[in-house]
């Protein structure tokens, strides 16, 4: 297995990253978090990050953590679906598609192989948990949130996050029966 | 909170005076405020998204009459099978896949298998296979679709042609 640097991942999936960020920022906002600073994308070890204010309410901590998996995942089902048809459904394939519909398809893989929160987003809310002295179920849920996004986040090495956005551009087409 | 990564051990409370100073000597971005390369980003997003809510409706109308002509055909239903496909092949969906489908659809006729082909649908069903690489399998499968004409052709292709009588010395005066 050769290993790919993770900038140049990074690169090819750019704005996977730049939505994700995006995501982060829209709740924030929309819950009036402070947001202090915004990388939507650059080249170091941390492609995109938001520092934003402490989150007093677990709802906003839920959201804001876990915004880019619900708007990357919806924005990935939605591009790939439209190319989804030509290159898969009637099989035309990179080689006869129309250059369209590929970058279509790459514009929405990127941005599904981008949908989970990383570790410390999950751990953030996972402290809000404690800290807000809730029930056992939420606990429970938040560490089983926390479980998830870790071992996601783990599996990357081998290609959990395509796999993902791949599963994700069957979900439209399986639920409409066009395969 | 997302923190760019040091190599210094900082104990809890360290951090958290840090993020504190952090907080205190600046001021928090306008809500909905985004550069102007993430606007640009945002403008090719929608022009992305116009585009797929344009050609979603007729690329999906395609897919399910191929669908469609594939049931029709495992049915036996040829002429609706040979309908469907012939819409699609009109389209430009010329892959391998609708290629090989419309290539079965015309060898399962009956005309395809008599000398009275008068649609050449046998030539067009060998038209639609020129140039396809396929896979043992569908390969197989296509193959005992093929009229005996096919495999009568194939045989006398492959007979060594007589070589041709020399040309006669002198001409005419």
């Amino acid at each position: 297995m050769i290993p790919i640097p993770g900038w140049l991942i990074a690169f090819l999936t750019f704005p996977g990253i730049i939505v994700h960020e995006i995501a982060h920022r829209f709740f924030c906002d929309l819950r009036n978090v402070p947001v202090y600073e915004v990388s939507y994308f650059n080249f170091s070890r941390t492609p995109g990050y938001v520092i934003h204010g402490p989150i007093n309410d677990l709802p906003s901590a839920f959201l804001i953590s876990v915004g880019p998996l619900i708007i990357n995942s919806l924005l990935c089902v939605i591009f790939t679906f439209s190319s989804f048809i030509p290159l898969v459904a009637l099989g035309l394939g990179l080689r006869d598609a129309h250059w369209f519909s590929i970058v279509l398809m790459w514009f929405g893989i990127s941005i599904g192989m981008h949908a989970f929160p990383s570790p410390h987003d999950a751990n953030n809310f996972k402290e809000l948990v404690k800290l807000h002295k809730k029930g056992f179920l939420l606990k429970t849920v938040s560490w089983i949130f926390v479980i998830i996004i870790s071992i996601a986040h783990v599996l990357r090495v081998i290609w959990f996050d395509l796999l993902y956005a791949i599963g994700l551009s069957w979900v439209l087409p399986l639920l409409l029966g066009i395969v | 909170m997302q923190t760019e990564q040091t190599n210094a051990v900082v104990t809890k409370e360290e951090a958290a005076a840090q993020w504190e100073q952090y907080f205190a000597t600046r001021m928090p971005l306008k809500k909905h405020s985004y550069p102007a390369l993430i606007k640009l980003f945002f403008v090719v997003m929608l022009c992305l998204l116009v585009y797929s809510f344009i050609s979603v409706p007729r690329d999906y109308k395609f897919a399910k009459m191929f669908k469609r002509a594939g049931i029709y055909y495992q049915k036996g239903d040829i002429a609706s099978a040979y309908e469907n496909m012939a819409v699609i092949l009109n389209a430009g969906f010329y892959s391998t896949k609708t290629r090989v489908l419309m290539a079965r659809i015309l060898l399962s006729t009956e005309a395809a298998h008599s000398d009275n082909d008068e649609d050449h649908l046998y030539e067009r069903a060998l038209g639609l296979l020129y140039g396809l690489q396929l896979d043992k399998k569908t390969y197989d499968e296509i193959l005992k679709l093929m009229p005996p004409k096919y495999f009568e052709q194939e045989k006398a292709d492959e007979q060594p042609k007589p070589a041709a009588a020399p040309a006669a010395k002198g001409g005419k005066k």
